[in-house]
């Protein structure tokens, strides 16, 4: 169960990456602006649908303890740098989402 | 004249027989004999005297009463006698008893006779006259009693052994006593170093002397006897006392040994003390008590030869003794022993019997150690906990048993109880326990371990350790976190940098 979970976790963001680039490609063809700034708007949608998602999930997962006070200290470390890993990679998704869109799929 | 020829006739017989005393009075009345039934032996002591009064008148006394008085240092016990008649030639005996104040004193006695009528009859006519009194005075000299004792010692004696009889011979009374002859007549009895019968004579023994004789004899029957005669003079009589005194020939002194304590426990040097107690009537002199172990036997003493001394009668003497019992001695151990000893006679015993001791195998279980893995209890985590018991004692531990006791918040996991069964001697076994701390905390954990011995008897054995319980530490498997965050921002920092290039190249809007 816990091998499993970042498995499930990097075929969810796949997942919502194909649903969202699939959704985006109307809005990101009237949108009159260059493909990087294009790139770093599609990068801040699919940052904000990660959140969402990653709240809904969190919200229908079973309660789960409260970790105590130094479990919690280690685990908001973890959690930051996965935000900055999280929307570094959501900044490349976007750029290249657009980059491809500009030059090999127009 | 006939009846005067007669009373001159009696006068003469009775005359020699009257040595001591005199009487007086009405020549009808006479005394025949005198002898004292009861001698006094002491001042204030009573006598008894008989006294034979004879009546030689012509007419028949009716009515008659009679009493005794007496001049001197001495009173008469007792009142009057009657009787209805008293015939001419007819004897009266009269005992009048005298308490005396003086041994030796003369006394002058009175016998008073008083009548009320006197009856003749005559050629088939009866005459009657009137009534009368007269005394008779006799004088007296109290004797006083010898008082001569014989006293035989031991009376119980030893058998097939030479004992020592001695012979006392005194004289308790107030006055000498001369030319005493003592023979000595043994009934079953070998007399050593000397004649048979034995005499001895003693010309004079004084009051409060004492004459002994002293003998060797062998008994040679169960109830031997001695007997003893005395003859001597006294008072210018000849005397003579004679007495057999009853012999016992067997054990004089019935030492009896015990052992205390009788219970033993197997498995070690002991202290016991023998208890040698003389129920018998003579004192045991020099006596030795030896002991003989069973040969087969396994228990061991320290000393089997010991000197008690003398040992009086319903005394006792206690010896110490050590007595080494091995672990596999079992049940009664009985000890033969041989008491020896000497009679004050001079006779040689030797008395047999034998100790019983008892030993007890009980056994004996320890805990001799108790693990608790892990050593560090953790919150939530069964840890198992390891009594190792070891059966320290001489016989098998039966129906072995343990428990535990533990607070609330120590959950004992499954059962808190465990069934052994059996263990034998020097066998250890490990009961197990699992338990679970609820939460963090010092634990006080009792045990209990119940067994019986092979006597049936129920021991218990209990206990208790402490279990200390922490909580579990989370060990985080990232490594430097904080390095990691600023990797991740620095990351970040560069996808922006790289986005801000890329907008500076291509810049915000289409052309």
């Amino acid at each position: 169960m816990l091998v499993a979970a970042p498995v499930m976790s990097v075929i969810v963001h796949a997942v919502v990456g194909v649903v969202l680039g699939l959704l985006l490609v109307k809005l990101w063809e009237k949108l009159a602006f260059t493909w990087p700034v294009k790139g770093l708007a599609v990068a801040a949608v699919y940052v904000a649908v990660s959140i969402l998602i990653s709240l809904v999930s969190g919200a229908a997962a079973p309660g789960a303890p409260a970790p105590r006070a130094e479990v919690a200290r280690e685990l908001g470390a973890l959690t930051y740098s996965g935000y900055l890993v999280s929307a570094s990679l959501s900044i490349i998704y976007g750029l290249l989402y657009s980059y491809l869109l500009e030059y090999k799929f127009k | 004249m006939g009846r005067a020829l007669a009373l001159i006739l009696v006068s003469l017989l009775v005359a020699p027989l009257c040595c001591v005393q005199r009487s007086s009075g009405d020549a009808a009345f006479g005394v025949g004999s005198v002898e004292w039934i009861r001698r006094p032996r002491y001042a204030g002591d009573v006598g008894a005297v008989r006294l034979s009064v004879y009546y030689a008148g012509d007419t028949t006394l009716v009515g008659v009463s009679a009493r005794v008085d007496v001049e001197g240092p001495a009173e008469v016990v007792g009142g009057e006698i009657e009787f209805p008649s008293w015939e001419p030639g007819e004897t009266k005996v009269f005992e009048p008893v005298l308490k005396v104040y003086e041994i030796g004193a003369e006394l002058r006695l009175s016998i008073v006779v008083e009548w009320k009528l006197e009856v003749e009859s005559k050629s088939g006519r009866v005459k009657i006259g009137e009534g009368g009194v007269r005394t008779i005075a006799i004088d007296l000299v109290v004797p006083g009693e010898p008082r001569l004792s014989v006293l035989v010692e031991p009376l119980v004696l030893a058998p097939d052994s030479a004992n020592s009889v001695t012979i006392s011979i005194a004289n308790e009374g107030s006055e000498p006593v001369e030319n005493l002859r003592i023979d000595l007549e043994p009934q079953g009895l070998a007399l050593l170093e000397a004649p048979v019968p034995l005499e001895v004579e003693v010309p004079l023994l004084e009051p409060g002397g004492k004459e002994v004789v002293q003998i060797l004899a062998v008994p040679l029957v169960k109830t031997p006897a001695l007997k003893v005669r005395l003859e001597y003079l006294y008072r210018d009589r000849l005397e003579t006392l004679e007495v057999v005194e009853n012999l016992y020939s067997g054990p004089t002194g019935h030492l009896l040994a015990s052992a205390e304590p009788a219970l033993l426990q197997a498995g070690g040097l002991r202290k016991i003390v023998v208890v040698v107690e003389n129920r018998g009537v003579v004192p045991a002199r020099s006596a030795v008590l030896k002991l003989y172990p069973p040969l087969e036997g396994q228990i061991v003493f320290n000393e089997t030869t010991l000197t008690l001394g003398d040992v009086e009668p319903l005394g006792r003497v206690a010896i110490p003794l050590q007595v080494l019992v091995p672990a596999e001695a079992r049940g009664c151990q009985r000890v033969e022993y041989e008491v020896s000893y000497r009679t004050p006679g001079g006779g040689h015993i030797r008395e047999s019997g034998w100790l019983v001791l008892g030993i007890l195998a009980p056994a004996e279980l320890r805990v001799v150690s108790i693990d608790v893995v892990p050593s560090e209890a953790l919150v939530n985590k069964t840890l198992v906990v390891s009594l190792t018991v070891v059966n320290v004692g001489a016989s098998e531990a039966r129906d072995i048993n343990a428990t535990l006791r533990a607070p609330e918040d120590l959950e004992v996991v499954r059962r808190p109880y465990s069934f052994v069964g059996r263990l034998a001697p020097q066998e250890p076994t490990t009961i197990a326990f699992s338990l679970k701390p609820r939460r963090e905390g010092e634990y006080r954990v009792e045990y209990a371990v119940r067994f019986a011995d092979p006597y049936g008897i129920q021991h218990e054995l209990v206990g208790a350790f402490v279990v200390r319980a922490t909580a579990p530490k989370v060990q985080v498997e990232a490594e430097m976190p904080e390095e990691l965050v600023y990797a991740s921002a620095a990351l970040l920092i560069a996808t922006l940098a790289f986005a801000a290039f890329l907008v500076k190249r291509y810049g915000v809007r289409k052309r």
